[in-house]
């Protein structure tokens, strides 16, 4: 052969197998591609981190509700005012009601569906609660504010919507914008890209893509963000298979979940619906057309056209997308012109709920991380319905704030402070507030700030006496004099009080009424140090507790949740109600996954109990407490304690209601005498706390094995009313003294056989 | 001091049981003594409805939705309900198979109870029933016992 015949049937040959190399290549890189596409589709999962609810609010006829926390729990809500509440969250004033339209939501009893409510609000309580149409309605919900969610290992954020729950008119602008030829093209389309390259080659490189949704949901999903060739020879065939394979509502569908839309902080926006919540505040389906086209106008580029902080640039953006949605008859022109003259109405980032309770999060947050593991609070999308009391956590935030400003003004302050509310009956944590800036995501004080309790262990020893009747009872005298107690290499224990006075022998009553801590050291080191620590354990105490003197009056260190865990058995007569910070976790479906039901231990002798309040009520009457006479309605009978620490460097105050308990800590982060009593700078804050949200008394009725008894001065016998310096005392009949001044009838009621001849008689 | 005590009551008692005899032997008979009211919710309160709906779950058993409506119906409830609605959790609990909670919730609403012996009695049976499925002999028959004392009580 010659050779130059020989040289081009070589080099046709090379040509052949060199394309039939590549054709393999190809098609092996495209049946390889389509393998990728198909399998990595259909077992996409979106990352759908846990998101945490508030607890929902209940309306009900008789509760305790003024209109202006009705009106600030709308706002918070983004209720829309609106002529006849048409629409799921919009509210009107209909004469002296309000209409409302909840919006409906899940639970594990079912849940609520939305609907149109009419209530009657007249002095501070419901006074009407009915179905707008007229019918009866005992109970209501508002559904639950989302106050967070938990994304821990990744950063991605969505709220899932299907494509039946997406407005209409969404759908319609983002495919007049972006693609209008989407339901008629296979993934690409020719006329997108030639336009595309014809633009790219006026202004000399690569500036637009001429990409169709398919394309753009390859991208996001799959391939860098980088506008190369080789990515752009990719993402074509990867959109072709794409289209190949999946429906288009499927692929329309996960387009409007999967794109980016902005970033909040370390958390990246992803999804029409939660790009709703992130700007408007609002769910999705109550958007207007403005805001849909904000939304539309943005996919171009979120931080380009950050309504927050490119508003102009971000109206005009959105003012094209509406002209566009009119010209290709999504929007008439009546409508183009009001949305036009609407202003972009986006919140204020951070004004919602949404991560407005960081310290009540983070406890959730802990209660989650010891029941589930990491992967599926990021990405199960669980539903988590918290206890959180939204008005009662504002109206905590609010006290401390305004206590703390008052004491200590001024940008540089050193005062700070912490608050736990909690509900005894259920065990609920209704409110957590972690530092007097609220908002601040630092140090959870209400968590992790442990410090001395001081005078809030003295019930504990109280409490200790009275489970032994036969030899304490309230009356019983105790030495409110010097006390010195040894201590190893030398040293010597010598409370004193904090009027550097001692009051002599005084009933044990007044010991806690009064805080007495000689009283409280005597009686503590007559029980034994053994017995008080063995009741600091059935209260709820987990923490090492030094079997020193001092921990009599306090020098033990606890957070002021541990108090609150701590007084529980206190509030509820002895029973141990684990707090909880979560009732109920749901799927995505809305399926229940599990409750955290309310359980109670009897860990309190019931009587002994029943007394210890009794005291802690006279504490608020005339004792420690009594500065908060009037702040509370008089009718409401609460009971507590004042706790101040050595060297005034840590002010408390814990106390409960028939319905609700507060624990409120006042002090420095250096721990350095801060000048607060607990009466002076935490009570007030617990005043206001217990005082904004509705109260029930707490009972005094005795328990069986309980009787009210006259007692004399001297603490070992009996009296009668009206004799001299006798008192009336709750006391367990083991207690009852044998001896009596012979003045009046002992019993004050109806107790025994007496009591039985006076009923009769009356 | 105790006989001293005793002395001083006496007088009174005889005169009060005077004055029974004289009553009873009277033309008119000696009207019998009132029963004690029932312990329940109030019709018009709103933890009510929430009892009901409680109970139709229950009845599908539906324990997690019955459980979520008893505890709001807590959460609602006025002065003097929340016995009845621990009583409905501790039956909701022993349902459940869940004796420990059961009897834990029972003593709750034995605490939250009126002087009411009958109710007393019928919530000590409900603890006995707890404690006998914990297999708790012992705390069963003091329970009982406590039923039966006050079933006997005037």
């Amino acid at each position: 052969m010659p050779k130059k015949a020989s040289a081009r049937f070589f080099s046709r040959s090379l040509l052949l197998k060199a394309f039939a190399v590549c054709l393999v290549l190809m098609l092996v890189g495209l049946a390889w591609l389509d393998a990728f596409v198909r399998n990595r589709f259909d077992s996409h999962q979106w990352q759908l981190p846990a998101r945490v609810f508030a607890r929902p609010v209940e309306l009900y006829n008789g509760q305790v509700l003024d209109s202006s926390q009705m009106e600030r729990l709308l706002n918070l809500m983004r209720y829309r005012q609106e002529a006849g509440a048409p629409t799921p969250g919009s509210w009107s004033r209909d004469g002296q009601s309000l209409l409302l339209h909840t919006r409906g939501f899940r639970d594990s009893d079912g849940g609520e569906p939305p609907r149109r409510l009419r209530l009657r609000i007249t002095d501070g309580r419901v006074a009407g609660l009915a179905q707008a149409d007229g019918g009866a309605l005992p109970v209501a919900r508002l559904e639950p504010m989302q106050i967070g969610s938990i994304h821990p290992g990744h950063s991605q954020d969505r709220i899932l919507v299907r494509l039946n729950e997406t407005p209409p008119a969404l759908v319609a602008m983002l495919l007049a914008v972006e693609d209008r030829a989407f339901y008629e093209h296979h993934g690409i389309s020719l006329r997108g890209l030639s336009r595309a390259a014809l633009a790219n080659l006026r202004a000399g490189g690569v500036r637009q893509g001429g990409s169709t949704l398919t394309q753009q949901l390859v991208k996001n999903f799959w391939l860098s963000r980088d506008r190369t060739l080789s990515r752009k020879l990719l993402e074509l065939p990867m959109a072709l298979l794409l289209e190949l394979h999946y429906e288009k509502n499927q692929i329309l569908e996960t387009y409007l979940n999967e794109v980016y839309l902005g970033q909040d902080g370390a958390r990246a926006i992803h999804g029409m619906g939660l790009a709703a919540q992130f700007y408007f505040g609002r769910p999705l389906q109550e958007l207007e057309p403005h805001h849909l086209a904000l939304l539309v106008g943005m996919l171009r580029g979120p931080g380009l056209y950050d309504p927050r902080r490119r508003p102009e640039r971000a109206r005009e953006r959105r003012d094209l997308v509406l002209r566009v949605a009119q010209s290709e008859g999504v929007i008439s022109e009546a409508v183009l012109e009001r949305a036009l003259a609407r202003d972009l109405e986006v919140v204020p980032r951070g004004g919602g709920a949404l991560y407005a309770f960081p310290a009540f999060i983070d406890l959730v947050r802990r209660q989650l991380a010891r029941d589930y593991p990491p992967a599926v609070l990021a990405s199960d999308g669980l539903h988590i319905h918290s206890t959180l009391d939204v008005l009662a956590q504002l109206a905590a935030e609010d006290a401390l704030a305004r206590t703390l400003e008052q004491r200590d003004p001024g940008a540089a302050h050193q005062l700070t402070g912490a608050v736990v509310m909690t509900a005894p009956d259920q065990g609920d944590v209704l409110a957590v507030v972690g530092d007097r800036r609220a908002r601040s995501t630092g140090f959870n004080r209400a968590l992790d700030a442990v410090r001395p309790i001081g005078s809030l262990a003295k019930p504990a020893v109280v409490l200790t006496a009275l489970e032994q009747p036969r030899r304490y009872h309230l009356a019983s005298l105790v030495k409110d004099e010097p006390i010195e107690v040894p201590l190893t290499r030398g040293q010597v224990w010598a409370p004193r009080n904090f009027d550097n006075e001692s009051m002599g022998e005084i009933p044990m009553l007044d010991a806690l009424s009064l805080s007495r801590n000689q009283a409280t050291a005597s009686l503590g080191m007559e029980l034994g140090l053994d017995k008080v620590i063995m009741t600091l354990r059935r209260l709820g105490v987990q923490r090492n507790i030094p079997a020193y003197p001092s921990i009599l009056l306090g020098s033990l260190e606890l957070s002021p949740f541990e108090v609150a865990v701590m007084y529980q058995p206190l509030a509820t007569g002895g029973f141990r109600t684990p707090l909880r910070s979560i009732t109920d976790v749901l799927d995505l479906s809305g399926e229940p996954v599990a409750r955290y039901p309310v359980s109670a231990e009897a860990v309190l002798d019931q009587e002994a109990t029943f007394l210890t309040q009794w005291a802690m009520i006279q504490v608020m009457r005339e004792g420690t407490g009594r500065g908060l006479l009037g702040v509370l309605p008089p009718d409401i009978t609460v009971a507590g304690k004042t706790g101040t620490s050595d060297g005034y460097r840590d002010a408390w105050f814990a106390g409960f209601s028939g319905n609700h308990m507060a624990v409120v800590w006042v002090g420095r982060d250096d721990n350095q005498p801060a000048g607060v009593a607990g009466s002076s700078a935490a009570l007030p804050v617990w005043g206001q706390v217990m005082a904004s949200v509705p109260q029930r008394s707490l009972r005094e009725t005795a328990p069986p094995g309980v009787e009210w008894v006259w007692m004399d001065a001297d603490g070992v016998r009996t009296s009668g009313e009206g004799c001299r310096d006798a008192r009336l005392y709750p006391m367990m009949t083991a207690s009852i003294p044998q001896q009596s001044t012979s003045c009046g009838e002992r019993r004050d009621n109806d107790g025994g056989v007496r009591g039985w001849f006076r009923r009769m008689f009356n | 001091m105790v006989q001293a005590h005793v002395q001083l009551m006496w007088p009174r008692a005889a005169l009060a049981g005077l004055l029974l005899l004289l009553g009873a032997c009277s033309v008119q008979p000696v009207a019998p003594p009132e029963p004690l009211p029932p312990v329940e919710v109030a019709e018009d309160s709103p933890a009510a409805s929430l009892l009901a709906l409680a109970d139709s779950a229950r009845a599908r058993n539906d324990f997690s939705a019955a459980g979520r409506y008893l505890e709001r119906a807590l959460s609602v409830s006025r002065s003097g309900e929340a016995t009845v609605l621990y009583r409905e959790l501790a039956e909701l609990r022993l349902a459940e198979n869940e004796p420990r909670a059961a009897e834990g919730l029972a003593l709750r609403a034995l605490r939250e109870a009126p002087d009411h012996p009958l109710w007393q009695a019928d919530l000590w049976d409900l603890v006995a029933e707890a404690r006998d499925r914990q297999g708790n002999d012992t705390g069963r028959d003091s329970a009982r016992d406590n039923a039966e004392r006050l079933r006997e009580a005037p």
